[in-house]
């Protein structure tokens, strides 16, 4: 397998927009979402434009953790948005539009990548040397590193349903949506991904320990 | 309890911060189950700093939001346009709001004492304009004043904002604690003051084209300026006074989009 290095002009995003580690306001966003989703389906692309933007970077991270490929994640988002648009007359009002995106961009990563052996992109070498800062914020550089690749080797379909508890705060109901699976499968495929990780993890958190 | 119970349970919650009422009866007798939830959780919050090369919405797909045949090049971002005079005169006054906070803020900044310089004899003052952070603020007022349309406002407070943010993160492992200090709280009354204030002013049915964009713009900033806050622990707490006034910010700006005054 060759390794892609990235270029050396590409930079690293900000984390996730949860990463205040506040609770993330779903309900506000459901309820914005609903707004637009009525106006784009009444005809107003502008609407549609905002769901865009506002879910085009959220929608991209997921599937480049799935993907591990920068321009095949963006091909999926760009893939995911255009099949939103087209079936929006489809959409049931009042369902979560957000789940309803993510399975349509599932159902593509599925489709096309899952079975694929593509080129994968290693662990990005511009990250941010954390600082000292309290235990509980950030692990060290070689810690997310170890993360990193923990959460890449973990079956693709525990890494889906695992980013979307934790990067979107889906409930494991709208978890269930969004793969097109049970809430039970969902909250098992959660805690599969979570054990692993705790396995995998146990001898960096115990040198990481405050 | 036994742990493995517990330690199931938490694998198995909606969210392990926050176990339900017997679950946390044994953490609270249990140090080996904390540790484990201290665990879960500190995992999946770095789950959130794993970083992941930037990407933005391609042009061609935003133009699909465009309205058909309006002209606009394909590259430009769709944005509400905003029509007669009564209304343009109304979001004028978002921006000039944000321009007054500049000055505010200016003001303010010009009445802080300036470091002394050791001469011979009496220390001469530089003219505050001199500083470039300075400098840019007062083009950045200019520059709002004159501004003629919606795009051009938005874009220039999103600019102003996001100098605040790169100056800060420039200086941020080298300047002084106070320094800094005075830099959030510049960025605070801009925000509280400027765009904010401005912002409530706004007509309903214009509020989501002309604030939704800086929404987001504060919430990157906010997002940023908390990563930085563990980059640069010395300057933590202006860092995440800047992420509060962001957060704060674009939840008023949030709850204006949806009706709530």
């Amino acid at each position: 397998m060759v390794s892609n290095q990235l270029r050396r002009d590409e930079r690293t995003s900000a984390p996730h927009p949860r990463v205040c580690l506040e609770a993330f306001d779903s309900d506000r966003l459901l309820d914005d979402d609903h707004a637009l989703v009525e106006q784009a389906r009444g005809g107003d692309r502008r609407a549609f434009g905002l769901l865009i933007e506002r879910y085009w970077y959220r929608l991209y991270r997921w599937l480049y953790h799935l993907t591990h490929h920068q321009h095949g994640a963006e091909d999926l988002a760009q893939e995911a948005f255009l099949k939103a648009f087209a079936a929006l007359r489809s959409f049931r009002p009042g369902s979560n539009f957000r789940a309803w995106l993510f399975r349509i961009a599932y159902n593509g990563f599925v489709n096309q990548w899952r079975q694929d052996v593509r080129v994968r992109q290693p662990f990005p070498e511009h990250l941010a040397a954390p600082g000292e800062g309290p235990a509980e914020q950030a692990m060290s550089e070689e810690g997310l590193r170890l993360l990193a690749r923990a959460v890449g080797r973990l079956p693709p379909e525990f890494r889906a349903a695992f980013l979307l508890r934790v990067e979107e705060g889906l409930s494991f109901q709208e978890i269930g949506a969004a793969l097109n699976v049970t809430e039970a499968t969902a909250r098992w495929r959660v805690f599969k991904a979570r054990q692993k990780l705790m396995n995998v993890l146990a001898p960096q958190l115990d040198r990481e320990k405050p | 309890m036994r742990c493995n119970v517990v330690q199931r349970r938490l694998l198995e919650s909606q969210d392990p911060s926050r176990p339900a009422a017997e679950v946390l009866h044994h953490l609270a007798v249990c140090g080996l189950c904390r540790e484990w939830q201290r665990r879960i959780v500190h995992i999946e919050r770095n789950v959130l700093l794993l970083p992941v090369p930037e990407s933005a919405a391609p042009a061609d797909l935003l133009a699909r939001g465009q309205p058909a045949g309006n002209g606009r090049s394909a590259a430009v971002p769709p944005r509400r346009g905003v029509g007669g005079a009564r209304s343009r005169a109304a979001v004028l006054r978002v921006a000039l709001g944000a321009a007054a906070a500049v000055l505010l803020a200016l003001s303010w900044w010009a009445l802080q004492p300036r470091p002394a310089r050791p001469t011979s004899g009496q220390p001469k003052k530089e003219p505050f304009v001199r500083d470039p952070l300075v400098a840019q603020l007062v083009n950045h007022d200019v520059q709002l004043a004159d501004a003629k349309n919606v795009g051009e406002r938005i874009q220039l407070l999103a600019r102003l904002a996001d100098d605040l943010r790169a100056e800060t993160e420039q200086v941020g492992n080298v300047a002084r604690t106070e320094d800094l200090v005075k830099l959030a709280d510049l960025y605070g009354k801009v925000v509280r003051e400027g765009i904010v204030r401005r912002a409530e002013g706004l007509e309903r049915k214009q509020r989501t084209g002309v604030l939704d964009p800086i929404a987001d713009q504060l919430e990157r900033a906010g997002n940023r300026a908390q990563q930085l806050s563990v980059q640069y622990p010395s300057a933590s707490e202006p860092l995440l006074a800047m992420a509060a006034a962001s957060r704060k910010g674009k939840d008023r700006l949030r709850d204006l989009i949806r009706g709530k005054t």
